[in-house]
């Protein structure tokens, strides 16, 4: 099975790929990307970090709460770390059910529950050359 | 008879706490037996910004969020975990 926090592009085809099945009728994506703005400074890349271990088990037991909370519906979540530019995918979900109502349900879930959840930080580059880390947002 | 016992635990400071503490990770020694809450009592006395510039952060022991009475042994990796801001 995939990492789920790796340092380089993450291969969004390969996580669809490993929640597609037979059983599924709806398979939903989400990912998020480097916005050049946020509270209102312009942003020019982001440096994300994470406590690698505890994040990848984070990750997993989200994944395992969602199997278990809509059955049938598998997700797969990863998290990319270190510097990225602006447009890149820092996190990718993919989402398999068999009717597209749980599928969003879930997938909303997974989003939702790894921004309060998994130990990652950004610390935001700024087009003035500063930066700050980033918490809670 | 009793032997004093003295635990050695790895401290991580993660994002804005790595700043405060002006490093990523210490190890630091406690009672045993000891707890979260312990540990967290011995970093507060080291370290005036916890509680205070870092108001609001969590304790993780051994990669699992951690309660004031999760026990922390020998060898355990404790983690302060300011607000997270992934995704």
């Amino acid at each position: 099975m995939a990492d789920r926090i790796v340092s380089e592009m993450i291969d969004c085809k390969a996580v669809i790929d490993e929640v597609l099945s037979n059983d599924s009728g709806a398979v939903l994506t989400f990912a998020g990307t480097v916005r050049n703005t946020n509270l209102g400074r312009a942003v020019s890349a982001i440096d994300y970090h994470a406590y690698e271990s505890m994040a990848g088990k984070e990750i997993e037991k989200l994944e395992d709460e969602i199997a278990e909370r809509w059955p049938g519906v598998q997700a797969r979540i990863v998290h990319r770390i270190g510097r990225l530019e602006l447009g890149e995918t820092s996190v990718f979900i993919a989402v398999s059910g068999a009717h597209r109502e749980e599928s969003f349900a879930a997938l909303r879930h997974a989003i939702d529950r790894l921004k309060e959840e998994a130990p990652v930080w950004k610390r935001e580059q700024y087009e003035d050359g500063s930066e700050a880390w980033l918490e809670g947002s | 008879m009793m032997q004093d016992q003295t635990l050695r635990i790895r401290v991580l400071f993660f994002a804005i706490a790595g700043e405060l503490a002006g490093e990523g990770s210490i190890e630091l020694e406690l009672d045993s037996p000891a707890t979260a809450s312990d540990a967290e009592e011995k970093l507060k006395e080291r370290y005036d910004w916890l509680g205070k510039q870092l108001s609001s952060y969590r304790i993780a022991v051994d990669e699992e969020f951690a309660g004031a009475d999760t026990p922390v042994r020998d060898g355990s990796e404790l983690a302060i975990i300011p607000p997270v801001s992934g995704g």
